[in-house]
């Protein structure tokens, strides 16, 4: 009898809580909404079930979760925590993304520019709420819209914040085809959305194998804390256009983005567990990642329309909002909200000029922040 | 960090932006670094833009000295007439001889 109720006090059930149980809840829903919805499935089913098992009790003395040194679960985290993972990712992002729309027409990459615009904003926000420095830039980057780069900067400058940073980026960018449009009709007159622009100009194959090597230089030098991101990327995309490493360039963007999507996702839902989670922070980084977002898309169509006062040939202000890295839905958005007005007008390659470059401009801003608030990171 | 800003009431404050409080004896001033952060951001994509539309200009030259090359073809070498495989010769004639036998035990000519 003694033994049986030793065992059972070892067991989940006689130690779980009801905020774990809720944290469970929660996971099922996001696990709902990437099947049911296909709310980015990719990132959010390892998540979801990864918050199922990160929200089992842990039994004393037993090293199982993922915050208990020399588990599986904390070598698998190994990767968030250290931030190998996201740079893994931005390789096979860099591998899969064709930067020709942004060779052909450059002046858009300031659309990509502006758009970053968000993350900055949000920093203030939340540093006017009363986060720590080192949180509100963790919780700013949520607003360049890409997630391995929300990781990455939360890993390193507010690794407590990880969980909800991470839910909400993912979140969020599932959500770009509620939140953009109506920024973009609020922000835009019909005359603006109906805009035609010029077919872009050919790229030659020299073009685009340059084009890596000198962009990540530009990157690097100015910002150095981009060297890993920035340097994964064009790595992936020289390695595409190369013309000589085909396999290569096929397992970043397949296998090995797979793989390393798998770990991470599901390595991230472990870490958040209902102590870290379930607070009022969260709630707050939600409400700021959902502004984020809008401001992020406001700044990119503003700044098209300020570009348009200096131009002969017009910019459809539309293509401003893609400046929003969420590739390639926010090209998309733009090229459906585009054709509400005129079923002919085909945005959608102008759109992702601005949209492959808030991808670099989010990378560039995640290491200005990071040498800039590293130092203000609390020891322990 | 966030609780004692809480406790210390400076939470929802505009004093947050313009001077954080310290961590590790630093403050950061987010005004300077949000400016800060758009304009490095800003200069690094617009001197990729500015690369990028200088890049026909540079590539004409580029192409005076290196110009570009063919498709790739893999290089093989051809094989010499003389170096044929000896095996195949016999294989051949010992064929033609054992049908030749057999022809010849089937009464043929």
């Amino acid at each position: 009898m003694e033994i049986l109720q030793g065992f059972w006090e070892t067991t989940g059930v006689a130690n779980i809580a009801g905020l774990n149980l809720i944290m469970m809840l929660i996971g099922m829903v996001f696990i709902g909404l990437a099947i049911r919805k296909d709310y980015e499935p990719l990132l959010l089913l390892p998540i979801g079930f990864g918050v199922i098992v990160g929200n089992i009790p842990p039994i004393e003395g037993m090293t199982i979760g993922v915050y208990d040194e020399g588990s599986v679960l904390s070598y698998i985290y190994f990767g968030v925590k250290e931030g190998i993972f996201p740079p893994l990712i931005f390789l096979g992002i860099g591998a899969m993304t064709d930067f020709t729309a942004m060779l052909s027409n450059p002046k858009l990459i300031l659309l990509g520019a502006a758009a970053q615009l968000g993350i900055f904003v949000t920093l203030l926000g939340a540093l006017y709420i009363g986060f720590a420095p080192n949180e509100a830039g963790a919780i700013g980057i949520i607003g360049g819209a890409d997630g391995p780069t929300a990781i990455f900067l939360s890993a390193k400058l507010a690794p407590d914040l990880l969980g909800p940073i991470a839910i909400a980026a993912y979140s969020y960018m599932a959500l770009v085809p509620v939140i953009q449009p109506p920024v973009m009709r609020l922000l835009t007159t019909r005359k603006e959305r109906l805009i035609r622009m010029a077919p872009p100009r050919p790229v030659s194959q020299r073009q685009k194998i340059i084009f890596p090597v000198v962009a990540f230089l530009i990157c690097a030098l100015l910002a150095p804390g981009a060297v890993t991101l920035v340097g994964m990327l064009f790595l992936g995309n020289l390695l595409k256009e190369s013309g000589v490493t085909e396999r290569l360039a096929e397992t970043a963007r397949n296998a090995l983005i797979d793989i390393v999507t798998i770990l991470l996702g599901f390595s991230v839902g472990c870490s958040t567990q209902a102590q870290t989670f379930l607070t009022p922070e969260s709630v707050q980084i939600f409400v700021l990642g959902a502004a984020s977002f809008a401001i992020a898309t406001a700044c990119g169509l503003l700044g098209a329309k300020f570009m348009n006062l200096f131009l002969k040939e017009k910019i459809n202000p539309l293509v401003g909002a893609a400046g929003v890295s969420a590739v390639p839905d926010s090209a998309r958005v733009v090229q459906q909200v585009g054709q509400k007005e005129d079923p002919h007008n085909f945005l959608l390659m102008h759109a992702m000029a601005p949209n492959v470059a808030g991808v670099i401009g989010s990378a560039v801003a995640a290491g200005v922040l990071w040498s800039v608030l590293l130092p203000l990171v609390p020891t322990p | 960090m966030k609780e004692a800003a809480k406790q210390a009431g400076q939470a929802f404050n505009w004093q947050n932006v313009i001077e954080s409080a310290p961590v590790n004896d630093v403050s950061v001033n987010g005004l300077s670094l949000a400016l800060t952060g758009m304009v490095i951001v800003f200069v690094a994509l617009t001197s990729i833009a500015i690369f990028i539309a200088c890049m026909p200009s540079i590539l004409k030259v580029v192409n005076e000295i290196l110009p570009p090359a063919g498709p790739h073809i893999p290089h093989r070498k051809a094989k010499p007439a003389s170096a044929q495989p000896a095996t195949t010769d016999d294989d051949t004639q010992l064929a033609v001889a054992i049908a030749t036998a057999y022809h010849k035990s089937q009464g043929g000519a």
